[in-house]
């Protein structure tokens, strides 16, 4: 190499080093928002069918409009795409009737375009993980599941793709499927033994014939040899099978299997909000979230998102709501850390913060601080017991474990005041909002609990083996567990082993059923007893505690056959009661929605469901940058 | 020097695709997976997601179609943050991590460099004692400890700075002060020891003989000495300090890569994590090759044939 280029390289490296820090200095300059607040981890999504989470649905709830709404603070359903409906005597035909409401590109939002984005949200393609709210109408879950037999209506989506529109189904054959079944690589037709799903390339492969064409994936390789013809899918006949019609532009039909009570409240749940079908065929999925092909329908409109940083929305001026909207541009940050999120408001950055870290929230709580909300949500903190587990078997032992725990006192340790225990499954708040009374367990009696332990042969613990409380990990839960475990030691005399879990795994043991005790909580989908007793049916996806009873499972099949009222609300009783009897699962605590508000925002809804609608909130303006200007910064501007 | 470069470059492909078949086992041997919740669908549901993301195929399968993909360039998409491919959020987070990471590094090269060289000329002296504590103190500190302090003391006890957040310059200062310190007490620390051994050899005892002054003896020509220890240092450090910073990210709400690394192996995110940890992998290899071509051209005592 060259002395003189030799000489040179340090120079080279330092210009290289000062043109990198000019770049690092240099950042796009945004107008600050009318309203930011800490949403919590990154959205996992802005499709509404596809999230599940609350920092999502705090954004979808902004985004998108849903067919009614729920009131900010009392939850009553109110209009909202549907202007006003019918619901028949037996409860199970619902007939909405829309308003003029149009997509923030000013395409018409009308009856058919719901029933294809219900459809979308439907199909087993899109894979929407909050589907089976869905599936109380006739034929949902069905074709959610997407098993064809042979003799069913079924429709065939044919492999051809539209240039204008290359993420729509392809065109549709509709029919009845005279065979199902499988072919193999001897051309060998065997048929299949009952309902089967469509698709796949090997051996198995499911192929359809509908008015004597055979249809298969087009991987398939009789497509190649043209024995068959190309199909991406093969599903039950929607239009025929399905609850769900548009008999004119303005009027939705929605048909259920069995008298849903809370059916209309679902309606309003961000997962149940239309997409925009004719930006989703045009850009496909993903796709259609990007910023430059986004379309709205809710009360705000998307104007940029930046990953890890902040979701910004504007208010929506074509939507018909958009006059009741104050706040015109809002910034949903995307912060995980509680104590940052602390930071940030206790500097004026932001107006209100949701995830606060929980010694943050006791000692707030303690000094009484008029910023933190405290509200009961409808969400109940359970620890889960595997009933499959000796001596967890035994009813008596459950008993005990339960009777054996001064609630009160363990709750106010961990959390402070403020977050009441409870002795029943369903919280307390249902009754206020339903009319539902919830069936509590027996109290604190710690005799009756020591009597109950040396009945299942455990006199004073002795005998009882080595049990395992398993949490994920956290502050919170590690000290509740302590208590938990300190208790059940000086009143039972039985040994109890702690283990904090990584969440993944925690989960994961805890759906296997490889645990003794694990900590759990649940909160309401919807306003309705049923959200929290239908978990704990046989072989439920949520009961995970290994319970069954035949009698429990009656009365839920029988509650959702029974319209509203008190003959319902007295089937539910029931269950509960059997439930805090058997106690596969120890209710600890009522769940409290811990919010920093700042207190420049004069209107900041609230409901046990811990949902603040955006478009509903206001701020005053003067009294805010009196406290920016206050808490400002010395060196440099926030 | 082309046949360095292609060996080199072999070696690192060949690095590549060991860590990413061991990655790929390791992240599916982990129980829970990217769909894994509090609130389970019906298994129904389940098996469609399943079915959806080819979740269902066994994983020779799996990890074979993996593999075709990342060949044809494609990191696929990023379970988690379903919106996004695994490289829009490299892209993404890209630009706020090499922001705060040159700034960073920069800062740590000029203070500690200046901090070493300073130490190094009278060793023993009340500077030098200085330094020394405070490098100690620098490489030992957890960062999450010296985060957590200096939002004490420069937020909220002096109003200086804001706390957390990105898009501003002065949101740019304070993580990038607390990402640089540790970098900075190293490199203080390598500069110095490299100047001090300098001053022992043979071309310095000429210099000094010459009649130099001690300070153009140290300045210009003992600190040749350190500069050798600091790019090998800077090689992985610069990898390192580009592909984010975990806890300064997560503390500061900085939307860089650091966090994703975390938050994908805790979300199972399978592609992310693995296009990350293919990336982290990349680079390293890279600074490795550029921190040998930059000692040559620095050195003539090095010859890249060799």
């Amino acid at each position: 190499m060259p002395a003189r280029f030799r000489e040179l390289v340090p120079f080279l490296l330092a210009a290289a080093l000062l043109l990198a820090v000019g770049r690092a200095f240099w950042f796009p300059a945004e107008p600050p928002a009318d309203f930011v607040f800490v949403n919590g981890t990154e959205p996992k999504s802005l499709d509404p069918q596809l999230i599940t989470g609350q920092p999502e649905g705090r954004i979808a709830w902004a985004l998108f409009d849903r067919l009614v709404r729920w009131h900010p603070e009392t939850l009553e359903v109110m209009p909202a795409l549907a202007e006003r409906w019918e619901v028949s005597d037996d409860q199970r035909r619902y007939v909405f009737h829309l308003r003029d409401a149009v997509w923030s590109d000013g395409v018409p939002l009308d009856a058919p375009g719901i029933v294809a984005a219900w459809q979308r949200f439907l199909d087993p393609a899109t894979a929407a993980e909050y589907s089976y709210q869905l599936w109380p109408v006739r034929g949902a879950r069905a074709y959610g599941v997407g098993l064809v037999a042979a003799g069913e209506m079924i429709e065939v989506e044919l492999d051809e793709r539209d240039p204008q529109r290359p993420f729509a189904r392809g065109p549709l054959v509709r029919g009845v499927a005279s065979w199902v079944g499988s072919v193999g690589s001897d051309g060998t037709r065997q048929a299949s033994d009952g309902p089967a799903l469509y698709g796949g390339s090997d051996e198995d492969a499911v192929l359809v014939e509908v008015d004597g064409v055979l249809y298969a994936s087009p991987d398939h390789p009789l497509v190649a040899t043209g024995d068959a013809t190309p199909a991406r899918s093969a599903l039950p006949d929607f239009a025929t099978s399905v609850g769900i019609a548009a008999s004119d532009s303005h009027t939705l039909v929605v048909e259920l299997a069995e008298p849903t009570p809370y059916f209309l409240h679902v309606c309003g749940f961000y997962p149940l909000a239309p997409v925009p079908m004719h930006v989703i065929e045009k850009h496909g999925s993903p796709g259609w979230t990007k910023i430059e092909n986004i379309v709205c329908s809710g009360p705000y409109r998307l104007q940029f998102r930046r990953l890890r940083d902040r979701v910004r929305m504007v208010r929506n001026e074509t939507s018909y709501r958009a006059d009741e909207v104050s706040l015109e541009v809002v910034d949903a940050l995307a912060i995980d850390s509680g104590a940052t999120a602390l930071a940030m408001f206790e500097t004026a950055a932001v107006d209100w913060a949701t995830n606060l870290p929980p010694f943050a929230a006791k000692l707030l709580i303690e000094q009484d601080d008029p910023a933190l909300r405290l509200r009961s949500e409808l969400s109940i903190g359970f620890y889960r017991l595997n009933t499959t587990r000796p001596p967890l078997n035994d009813r008596r032992v459950r008993q005990a474990l339960s009777r054996a725990l001064d609630r009160a006192a363990i709750v106010k340790a961990v959390y402070g005041p403020g977050q009441p225990p409870s002795l029943s499954f369903v919280p307390e708040g249902m009754e206020q909002a339903t009319g539902y009374t919830p069936i509590q367990t027996a109290r604190e009696d710690v005799e009756e609990a020591a009597r109950l332990l040396a009945e299942a042969g455990f006199p004073g613990g002795q005998g009882f083996p080595k049990i395992t409380i398993t949490f994920n990990a956290d502050e919170g839960h590690q000290m509740m567990a302590e208590l938990i475990q300190a208790q059940w030691k000086s009143r039972l005399g039985i040994d109890v082993e702690l283990a904090s879990m990584e969440w993944g795994a925690f989960l994961d043991a805890q759906s296997r059923l490889d645990y003794w005790v694990a900590r759990a909580g649940w909160t309401a989908d919807y306003v309705d007893p049923n959200t929290f007793l239908d978990m704990f049916v046989t072989d439920g996806a949520n009961n995970q505690t290994g319970f069954s009873s035949p009698a429990y499972d009656e009365l839920i099949a029988e509650a959702s056959r029974t319209p509203a009222g008190e003959v319902r609300d007295g089937v539910f009783a029931e269950a509960e009661t059997i439930l805090m009897d058997e106690l596969p699962v120890l209710p600890l605590f009522m769940r409290v929605s811990k919010n920093l508000v700042a207190p420049w925002v004069t209107r900041f809804p609230e409901n046990p469901l811990d949902i603040h609608p955006i478009e509903a909130m206001q701020v005053d303006p003067v009294l805010r940058d009196q406290a920016r200007q206050a808490r400002r910064l010395r060196g440099v501007a926030p | 020097m082309i046949a360095f470069l292609v060996r080199r470059t072999a070696w690192l492909a060949a690095t590549l695709l060991v860590v990413y078949t061991v990655t790929f086992f390791l992240m599916r041997a982990v129980p829970g997976g990217p769909f894994s919740s509090e609130r389970q669908p019906p298994p129904e549901i389940r098996e469609a997601i399943a079915r959806r993301y080819k979740l269902d195929l066994p994983l020779t399968q799996q990890y074979v179609s993996e593999l075709s993909r990342l060949l044809r360039g494609d990191l696929g998409m990023s379970f988690r943050l379903a919106d996004y491919s695994v490289g829009e959020v490299i892209a993404e987070g890209w630009r706020a991590s090499a922001s705060l990471g040159t700034v960073a590094m920069v800062l740590a090269i000029v203070v500690g460099g200046a901090a070493g060289v300073v130490s190094a000329a009278r060793p023993g002296g009340l500077v030098d004692g200085v330094v020394r504590v405070s490098t100690m103190v620098g490489i030992s500190l957890p960062s999450f400890a010296l985060a957590g302090v200096a939002v004490l003391l420069v937020v909220y006890e002096w109003r200086l700075l804001p706390a957390a957040g990105w898009g501003t310059l002065p949101q740019l200062i304070l993580p990038a002060g607390c990402l640089g310190a540790v970098y900075a007490a190293e490199i203080a620390r390598l500069v110095r020891s490299g100047v001090i051994e300098a001053m022992q050899s043979d071309w310095v005892r000429t210099a000094r003989a010459k009649g130099a002054s001690h300070r153009r003896i140290v300045v210009h020509h003992a600190v040749r000495g350190a500069i050798g220890p600091v790019v090998s240092f800077l090689g992985p450090a610069i990898a390192g300090i580009l592909t984010g910073s975990v806890v300064v990210e997560k503390v500061f709400a900085i939307p860089g890569i650091g966090y994703h690394f975390i938050e994908a192996a805790t979300t199972r995110d399978y592609t992310l994590a693995m296009g990350l940890v293919l990336l982290y992998t990349l680079l390293l290899g890279v600074a490795g090759i550029l921190v040998d071509l930059v000692q040559a051209a620095l050195d003539p005592r090095i010859n890249l044939e060799k």
